[in-house]
């Protein structure tokens, strides 16, 4: 299928449903050249939101605030409420900073420039293999499959082979786990009896020369952003959400 | 919550969007203020339990239109404003964040407006394609077709720095 120039910067933009997703995955898969297209729209897309991000997480002018402040709402008590609303974003700021995430518009960036590593281990897959092909889309399988069905985030063994990260709720409805293991790490949502593959990255211990690719890595933690809905998973919620086979 | 409190909250937004449009972040914050004057004068127009954030970069984007348009009128008439002459009198800070913005800025700056607002809209501050296309009142073709050719522009101007 022929891939419009449309549909790569919808892809970047993050504005096309998981299947058509999946149809621009695999044609930059095939497609150095698209490829190149894709990354460098993603690119431009974090250029320009990383450019005036920091003008939105400075403190907002004296000047603007006076305005606004000047002007009670039926004799209402605004000194009260800005300091609500300051304390408000006190508390924004600290929620974020906690995340470890700046907010990010840099939303699919990740997923595409990172597809190249599944596709090669998806073609050289034997029977060890944690990632399957199914239904044109990449699967976790084995020990990967079985770590996002069974794992808990918050009570993870020392030595275990795959570490399960965040685990959340995903804009369409699934929900969806990060993941670090001995050869890779990645991002996996619930489809079904399944876990569908959407990013995967090599993990730490797979080459000194790459980052760190735990949640903590910021093209993972770019896609979480991207695809979130509310806030992570606590233990509690993660735990309901085994239990009930993560169905909805 | 208020009405004065639900904008408070979105300004740090605003101004982004603001400067955004503008040549700098001084003439944004400029345009910023014109923005929230218009909003609490004409506050009875906004519909309660609608979306404010949309409200104003509607609000915000028509005074930037505006004012657009008395610019290119004026430039026929007077010789152009010096790149940057609002700079100097700035602090450090607002230096530091004029120099990070400019190689962005000028190649925004060098857009066609009706893909700069599309830009802004989408790649910075992020909206889905349909929100972007209900605050400019243009249809989702004419949306996307300024966003290709905007960003195709950006890439050209921004070369490798993109």
């Amino acid at each position: 299928m022929k891939i419009t120039e449309e549909m790569l910067i919808a892809f970047a933009d993050g504005e096309l449903d998981p299947k058509e997703r999946e149809t621009v995955m695999r044609a930059v898969a095939a497609d150095p050249e698209l490829g190149r297209k894709l990354a460098a729209h993603q690119r431009l897309r974090s250029t320009l939101s990383g450019h005036f991000e920091p003008l939105a997480e400075e403190p907002v002018p004296e000047r603007f605030k006076a305005l606004l402040v000047q002007k009670p709402a039926n004799g209402e008590d605004n000194v009260v409420s800005l300091a609500a609303v300051r304390e408000g974003r006190k508390e924004k700021v600290e929620r974020e900073g906690r995340r470890g995430w700046r907010p990010g518009w840099s939303n699919f960036a990740a997923i595409a420039a990172t597809l190249v590593l599944g596709l090669a281990i998806g073609r050289s897959m034997h029977d060890g293999s944690p990632v399957g092909v199914s239904g044109g889309g990449m699967v976790a399988r084995g020990e990967l499959a079985e770590a996002l069905d069974t794992r808990l985030a918050s009570a993870q063994e020392a030595g275990a082979e795959t570490r399960i990260g965040l685990t959340f709720r995903s804009k369409d409805g699934d929900i969806c786990r990060t993941f670090d293991g001995s050869a890779m790490a990645g991002l996996a949502c619930r489809e079904g009896e399944r876990w569908r593959l959407e990013q995967l990255l090599p993990s730490t211990s797979a080459g000194s020369d790459y980052r760190q690719a735990s949640a903590g890595d910021p093209r993972l933690a770019a896609s979480v952003e991207g695809m979130i809905v509310g806030a992570p998973f606590d233990a509690n919620a993660e735990k309901a959400a085994r239990d009930e086979g993560w169905v909805d | 919550m208020a009405f004065e409190d639900e904008l408070l909250a979105l300004l740090p937004r605003l101004r982004r969007f603001a400067a955004s449009l503008s040549r700098n972040v001084a003439d944004g914050d400029d345009l910023c203020q014109a923005a929230i004057e218009r909003a609490l004068r004409s506050r009875h127009l906004w519909e309660e339990g609608s979306r404010l954030d949309s409200w104003m970069y509607r609000i915000m984007r028509n005074i930037w239109i505006d004012e657009a348009r008395a610019r290119q009128r004026r430039a026929k008439t007077f010789a152009p404003e010096e790149e940057g002459g609002h700079v100097g009198n700035r602090d450090d800070q607002r230096m530091e964040a004029v120099a990070e913005l400019s190689s962005v800025e000028r190649a925004l700056s060098r857009l066609p407006d009706e893909q700069r607002e599309v830009i802004a809209l989408v790649l910075v501050e992020g909206l889905a394609y349909k929100e972007a296309a209900e605050i400019l009142d243009i249809p989702m073709g004419t949306l996307t077709s300024r966003l290709v050719r905007g960003r195709n522009a950006l890439l050209v101007e921004l070369g490798e720095a993109a």
